[in-house]
């Protein structure tokens, strides 16, 4: 069992257990309220809140009984089998005359979206919700159907592999990575307080440039997130396209600098860099695909641009490669240095930039595996040895947790993203 | 009755247990998890007619780590100053675990309080990272690094399994 596994399992039974509540907490509320100065400003509303609570608990007996907590649903739900997720389609658009657009300079961004569909700029400044036009009377995460378009200074290749990603282009040209977790694509996350039968996201490269969002100014790769949760699945099917083709109509305001950096900048020298893996691996795909990552750090020199290809061999323990599909398997970085350099922020690697580089090994767990070993080596020869996952054991799980098993799939490994 | 009122009133019956929990979450104390989702309540019925269409929960989510963070502030204050009596285990309503899953709450307990928040929004509610760094105000990459190093730390914590064998399988293997 992963940690996260298992984190999420402690999280859950943690809380699982509830006492009932020392008091009434509505009545703690307007105990509070009426102590609050600004509410002692607005006596109005407080008699209301006391008749509201006394009209409440007549109507509807005590607010949720609090011997009998509602249970927390458990976050570890088990990944259907890829044998019964249905391939994802492509992105479709629907016809965008009579469209609004939405307009954001800080952000570097519009975007157009359709009329009737409410839209929400969060206080952050950064992020729109918007929601069709059903939803309008509802907050915004009760709505059946929600797309968040949000600006972020990180690059676009984020750690997007834990449902079916594919990658593609905008009609602008602009590159992006769909990351599905749909009733067309796998398990979603479970969001605020509600639950959802589909999530994607687009990660779409904004290039290089400076923003101010949220008071702080971030120069570098930008990335435009147009994600989107159901909360249904007929509502999933009704507006996909919609959300799709509010992803196509992206455009820059401004035009920006290549996220992969500025090529015309001498190249850097074996000595100016090294490969970094700070301890760095996930799981998805029901546990069968292992991703490994790491990245480039800079260590001295002027400013150069660096492209790298890196080449991960999948190696028993005594240094022979094992007949995996792809293996050796090859993935390529690019960007400057020392600004896209992999850096530590209060003692620890952040995992983010243009020099991230990744590798997927699906189905790893194939019986006939041994204990394994990854080598990474990039250009020049540098090298870096890692163990491997270990081939599974048979064991009982408990309930509701998935793991890797062999599937009697080919094991295959390859650069990430695909 | 006006209809904001009617509408909070549905709002608190649903979110008020689940900001309960969270705050246990962060706390390890259900009596400050209380106090928490109340504040987080209060402040959010204070805000109602502002934040009624734009997320109520995330907003009183958002109070409710904010308010965390303020208490953890003036407790490293207040601990300058007073002798802390040690922690009173009669009454309190504690997890019952037991083994590494015992370990591990203990070990999330001690995780500093941003890296315990974003573990616990990560994991116990599965934002996605750009839903965590909102709720946190913290940029995407601050997100990727506090989950990184909580569970770096969680790792250690376990032994072997874990952390001496960073690369393991993601199953337990018999032994």
């Amino acid at each position: 069992m992963t940690i996260e596994d298992r984190l999420r399992r402690v999280l859950a039974d943690a809380v699982a257990d509830e006492p009932p509540p020392r008091g009434a907490p509505l009545e703690a509320i307007t105990h509070r309220q009426r102590r609050s100065r600004s509410l002692l400003a607005g006596a109005t509303a407080m008699a209301l809140v006391l008749g509201a609570v006394v009209a409440f608990v007549a109507v509807r007996g005590p607010v949720r009984g609090p011997v009998a907590p509602t249970p927390t649903p458990s976050t570890v739900a088990p990944p259907p089998s890829p044998s019964t997720t249905r391939p994802a389609r492509p992105p479709s658009t629907v016809p965008t005359t009579g469209w609004k657009t939405f307009t954001s300079v800080a952000g570097n961004l519009r975007f157009r979206y359709p009329p009737g569909w409410a839209i929400r700029p969060l206080p952050e400044g950064d992020v729109v919700d918007l929601v069709p036009p059903q939803d309008a009377g509802r907050p915004v995460d009760k709505a059946r159907f929600r797309v968040s378009v949000q600006v972020s200074p990180s690059f676009w290749v984020g750690e997007d592999w834990a449902g079916v990603t594919t990658r593609g282009r905008l009609p602008s040209g602009r590159a992006y990575l769909l990351d599905l977790r749909g009733p067309t694509a796998g398990p979603a996350p479970r969001p605020s307080g509600g639950q959802v039968a589909g999530y994607g996201s687009y990660s779409i490269d904004w290039g290089r440039y400076c923003t101010t969002l949220r008071g702080q100014r971030a120069c570098g790769p930008h990335r435009v997130i147009v994600g989107f949760f159901a909360s249904t699945a007929s509502a999933w099917d009704r507006y996909r396209a919609v959300a799709d083709t509010v992803a196509q109509t992206a455009r820059q305001l401004r035009p920006t600098g290549p996220s992969v950096g500025d090529q015309s900048r001498p190249a850097c020298r074996p000595d100016q860099w090294r490969l970094v893996w700070p301890q760095e691996y996930a799981f998805a795909n029901g546990q069968h695909r292992f991703v490994l990552q790491g990245g480039v750090q800079y260590r001295q020199g002027p400013p150069c641009h660096l492209r790298l290809t890196l080449r991960l061999s999948v190696q028993d323990t005594a240094g022979r490669a094992l007949p995996v599909a792809g293996n050796p398997a090859t993935t390529t970085v690019e960007g400057d240095l020392p600004e896209d350099g992999m850096r530590r922020r209060e003692g620890s690697w952040v995992i983010d930039g243009a020099f991230m580089w990744r590798f997927a090994w699906e189905e790893w767990c194939n019986q006939g595996l041994p204990a394994t070993t990854l080598r990474v080596t990039a250009d020049g020869g540098a090298t870096l040895t890692m163990p491997g996952p270990r081939p599974m054991r048979p064991r009982s799980l408990p309930p509701g947790m998935s793991t890797c098993r062999d599937r009697g799939r080919p094991s295959t490994v390859a650069g990430w993203p695909p | 009755m006006a209809g904001d009122d009617r509408e909070f009133l549905d709002f608190f019956a649903d979110e008020f247990w689940s900001l309960r929990r969270l705050g246990f979450l962060l706390t390890g104390d259900w009596g400050e998890a209380e106090e928490l989702a109340q504040e987080a309540m209060a402040r959010t019925f204070a805000a109602w007619s502002r934040v009624r269409h734009r997320q109520p929960a995330a907003y009183a989510r958002k109070v409710l780590l904010n308010r965390h963070r303020s208490l953890l502030r003036r407790a490293v204050v207040e601990a300058r100053h007073t002798l802390a009596s040690p922690p009173q285990a009669e009454g309190r309503h504690e997890p019952q675990f037991s083994g590494d899953d015992l370990v591990l709450w203990q070990a999330l307990r001690r995780l500093p309080a941003r890296q315990r928040a974003t573990i616990v929004l990560r994991y116990y509610l599965d934002l996605p990272e750009a839903e965590v760094a909102r709720q946190l105000g913290v940029p995407v990459g601050t997100v990727k690094s506090l989950v990184h190093r909580g569970l770096a730390r969680l790792r250690d914590r376990l032994g072997a399994e874990y952390a001496g064998e960073r690369l393991t399988s993601n199953t337990e293997a018999e032994r």
